[in-house]
């Protein structure tokens, strides 16, 4: 490695550790700030005067030297600070706050732009170090703070009373809460680098940094694991398969051996036979072996099955957890932020934060910046009064906001955002609802207190007259709400008017998989998520109604719009499946997004089963109706239907013409038709009616004579006939049909009480496709020789 | 093993590391001076395409190629190369050229950059060469059309040399409906 790598790596460590330096100093100097208790102030200021030593001597390393003084004078005035030289004051706060956020600006821009900073630097040098100088000179040293302080520097917008409250410092308190000797490296400030931090040494004791690229891709092929688990059972299948098919052979090989035998009783004293038998009873044991290693194998790989399946979830459900963050990582971020957004905006805000350690997808925890960022802002813009307004009702002139994390279910995480500010007006609401034209007046005056303050998560609707920078848009709440609902969570909200608003976000842990359901349409297989699916079920054509050209069907007496998959997708219809079922129903799906639902025919239903979301790649950003893919167990892409974009788009479209004509087509094609010729009424009546239960259209004809004429007229897809009948017997209709040329080939069952084996001969003589008798006569027989033939 | 051998041993490593060295260097300065360029052939239909090496990820037989509706015709569908989703381009449709038919299209190659990634269908991978960038010579009158564009031009034999860069940051190319 030559040196201008080793400087470019040392300037990328340099930037990782000045960021969580500077992100910790944040955290503690606004922490610090507010503290009441003098024990925690001081462990707060050393961890800062720690932080900024560190970051000097970490600047001074890779020579970048308006930060090292930068770091210096912060550094010296947290010393003087720790040792009750001076006091802490709300203007120190701010400059302290400001030397702070002018290093990361600093560090934040490439190089050659870093010199525009560089003035403000020193100003923000020299003032510190005039206030450590002016603070070190006159004051006082004695230990009764409370008092003394606040007139030492008057407090620019804040009221005097919290102050005190906030910011403490007893001398002697810090020395006996720590240990004496770390205070003595002060003066020698380049050694104190060696000095344990006590805390960080903990942390990194158990913890290795990895890039979250590399996180990212560990994660992927613990994903494709899934894959292979799918990939193995199926093979499992096909193996169990094949030992099925051999047990099935080994029955037969058993069965024909009793008949063998019987043969050899017939024609005893043959050697022939006995070789034969020879050769038999080979293959017999053969086919027994064979069918034991299948068993084995199968049972292995069972086991293995069972035992890679455990595995690899197991090893997924770890992966998945190295992609959670504890809230603590979001949580850094915001006591800065409101303490910029209540300055800028004159008022004082007290931010609670709690649960920061309960943990989620790193996804979902970025995803859930900019909403939570959204509702703080809104929060102070428009929930939190100033100070005046506050003591004019006799509320606390200190607004507070809390922010709670918890963890109800272990897959399920909860936010809870508060302010104790004014709350929102439910007329305010209303009337820019109406104004909007959103609803009328007359539904408005229908909705209750909470369904209307829900519609401000509408765009249009803001209830602040004020359009500022922060807020005021009445964009913003509904770009909340499609956050949120795009991390598959829900937002909330409840207000107090006068006493505050509360919005609550309930997300899952984690992304990664849901939920599917497998349907094919023009040919392919596609993926809906099941939460989006109402129900499933079969229709006939003959529940299909037209409404002002639209088709419906009725769902629980609600009509519900038709559509087909393929027709919203654009896809071509493929040729209705050819099922010889004997009503022709369709599968249909109804989806459901909001309130709005639609009826939509697919091919086929498949199954059910846990998708793992992938996108589409770099090239297909957005394609409407499908949200992205999945690989199914055989390495099969699936897309995934995004059924937002299902419903909008089937919106005026209607089952299109060529799909309502091969339905109408399907319908009588399928309908087969049947010729039934029986001489007995209670036989001919029976057969009818079953025939029809099924699904056939069905014609009677009296004997042989009669069902031949009618053969030769009408056009059938079988003819069922009794053998014994007046005029001509089945068998000579049989001989007729196939006599006669153009219906050579039509299928006749013949049904008959006479079970010899003469007349089954008779029967195939004639030329019958079945030969059923009617002793074992059952539905099932007769309906599924016909399915064969028909 | 005695001193003298452990001595000797080290001053051959010594010697095969410098040798290892120079080679090294050697070839990485050969990279600025020359005008080569190495190239993937392949075929689509009757002509015969190359495109650089540096932008190709992998070349990888076409196994299933899933159709995604809603997506501009030369999207012929996506692919799963290792359990990642690629989508992949007909060039013959993107470029609008008469015979569109499926050939037999067998194998996919991988143009990828930070921002972009898709598979080009090809009939067939003829092999990687080197070529001077002298030989590619401005495209033929005849070459016009859509492909025009997103040519680096053609070499004396009638190779057509496709500008990857171009490919990977045309806006048609990125599909956001």
């Amino acid at each position: 490695m030559n040196i201008q790598d080793l400087q470019q790596q040392l300037l990328e460590a340099f930037k990782t550790e000045a960021e969580e330096r500077i992100a910790s100093m944040f955290t503690n100097l606004t922490e610090l700030e507010k503290s009441p208790d003098a024990e925690s102030c001081a462990k707060m200021l050393e961890i800062v005067y720690r932080e900024a030593h560190s970051l000097k001597g970490a600047a001074r390393s890779v020579n970048i030297i308006p930060v090292e003084t930068l770091c210096q004078e912060i550094e010296g005035l947290f010393s003087k600070l720790k040792e009750k030289k001076i006091n802490s004051t709300p203007d120190l706060f701010d400059m302290l706050h400001d030397a702070v956020g002018i290093i990361e600006k600093y560090l934040s821009v490439p190089e050659p732009e870093r010199h525009i900073f560089e003035d403000t630097i020193d100003e923000l040098t020299k003032a510190l170090s005039d206030y450590k100088q002016a603070k070190n000179e006159p004051e006082r040293s004695g230990p009764e703070p409370q008092k003394d302080k606040v007139p030492a520097a008057p407090p620019k917008e804040r009221p005097a009373a919290p102050a005190p409250k906030k910011q403490t410092s007893v001398p002697a308190q810090p020395q006996a809460s720590e240990p004496p000797e770390i205070f003595k490296p002060v003066e020698d400030v380049g050694q104190f680098r060696l000095a344990p931090k006590p805390s960080a040494k903990t942390w990194l004791a158990d913890t290795v940094r990895i890039s979250t690229a590399k996180l990212d891709s560990l994660l992927l092929k613990a994903e494709e694991l899934i894959t292979l688990k799918q990939i193995l059972n199926q093979h499992l299948n096909q193996i169990q398969d094949t030992g099925n098919f051999i047990k099935k052979w080994k029955k037969i090989s058993e069965k024909s051996k009793k008949e063998l035998r019987e043969i050899r009783l017939q024609l005893h004293d043959s050697r022939l036979l006995d070789r034969f038998f020879q050769l038999y009873d080979m293959n017999h044991d053969q086919i027994e072996e064979t069918d034991c290693k299948i068993n084995e194998v199968s049972v292995s790989m069972e086991q293995s099955n069972r035992l890679l399946g455990g595995m690899v979830d197991d090893l997924l459900d770890e992966m998945k957890k190295t992609s959670l963050l504890p809230f603590s990582t979001l949580f850094s971020i915001l006591p800065r932020m409101v303490r910029e957004i209540s300055r800028d905006l004159g008022k004082d805000v007290d931010l609670e934060l709690s649960g920061g350690d309960i943990e989620i997808d790193k996804r979902i925890l970025e995803g859930l910046k900019d909403p939570l960022i959204h509702l703080i802002r809104n929060a102070i813009d428009h929930g939190l009064e100033t100070p005046d307004t506050r003591k004019l009702k006799q509320k606390s002139p200190w607004g507070e906001i809390r922010i709670i994390v918890s963890q109800p279910e272990s897959n399920k995480v909860e936010i809870t955002i508060y302010d104790n500010g004014k709350g929102i007006d439910v007329e305010t609401v209303r009337k820019k609802a109406i104004k909007a034209g959103l609803l009328s007046d007359a539904q408005a005056a229908e909705l209750t207190d909470d369904e209307t303050i829900s519609l401000i998560f509408h765009s249009g609707i803001s209830t602040s007259p004020l359009i500022t920078e922060i807020s005021g848009r009445g964009l913003g709440m509904a770009i909340v709400q499609e956050h949120i609902e795009n991390l598959s969570g829900l937002i909330f909200i409840s207000t107090d008017p006068g006493y505050g608003t509360t919005f609550k976000i309930e997300l899952p842990v984690s992304l990664a998989t849901f939920r599917g359901v497998i349907v094919s349409a023009s040919g392919q297989n596609y993926v809906l998520p099941v939460a989006h699916i109402e129900h499933t079920l079969r229709i006939e054509p003959g529940e299909i109604k037209t409404v002002e050209n639209k088709s419906i069907i009725s769902l629980n007496g609600q009509p519900v719009s038709l559509v087909t998959l393929s027709d919203i997708l654009g896809l071509p219809h493929q040729p209705l499946a050819d099922t010889k079922a004997k009503k022709f129903t369709m599968p249909v799906v109804i989806l459901g997004s909001g309130e709005k639902s639609i009826a939509c025919i697919v091919d086929n239903v498949t199954n059910e089963q846990d998708v793992l979301v992938k996108s589409l790649g770099k090239q297909l950003k957005r394609i409407p109706n499908i949200s992205g893919a999945t690989i199914l167990g055989n390495g099969q892409v699936v897309p995934i239907l995004n059924v937002n974009d299902l419903i909008s788009t089937s919106s005026g479209k209607s089952i299109s013409l060529t799909m309502a004509k091969t339905i109408d087509m399907k319908q009588k094609e399928t309908q087969k038709s049947l010729l039934i010729v029986e001489d007995s009424f209670t036989s001919r009546t029976l057969l009818k009616n079953i025939l029809e239960a099924s699904g056939y259209r069905v014609t009677t004809a009296i004997d042989g004579e009669d069902g031949f004429q009618q053969v030769k007229a009408g056009d059938y897809d079988a003819v069922i006939s009794d053998v014994e009948m007046p005029k001509m017997n089945g068998f000579e209709l049989t001989r007729n049909i196939r006599d006669t040329e153009t219906l050579s080939d039509k299928p006749v069952i013949l049904v008959t009480s006479l079970d010899s084996r003469e007349d089954r001969e008779k029967g195939v003589d004639a030329g019958a496709n079945a030969y059923i008798v009617k002793s074992s006569f059952d539905q099932s027989n007769l309906l599924e020789v016909l399915e064969r033939l028909v | 093993m005695d001193a003298k051998t452990l001595h000797n041993n080290l001053n051959t490593k010594e010697i095969l590391k410098q040798r290892a060295q120079k080679l090294a260097k050697e070839t990485s300065a050969n990279k600025y001076h020359t005008n080569n360029i190495t190239i993937v052939e392949f075929r689509i239909a009757h002509e015969i395409y190359a495109l650089k090496l540096n932008r190709i990820r992998i070349i990888h037989p076409l196994k299933e190629l899933t159709f995604i509706p809603g997506t501009p015709d030369f999207i012929r569908g996506v692919i799963n190369l290792r359990g990642e989703i690629i989508s992949v381009v007909d060039l013959k449709v993107f470029f609008d050229l008469p015979d569109q038919e499926f050939t037999n299209l067998s194998q996919v190659i991988i143009l990828t950059s930070d921002e972009m990634e898709f598979g080009i269908l090809a009939d067939e991978i003829l092999g990687v060469t080197e070529i001077s960038k002298n030989d590619i010579q401005p495209s033929l009158p005849t070459l016009t059309g859509i492909r025009e564009d997103y040519l680096k031009g053609i070499t004396g034999n009638g190779m057509v040399v496709l500008d990857e860069d171009k490919l990977l940051t045309d806006e048609k190319m990125c599909i956001n409906l």
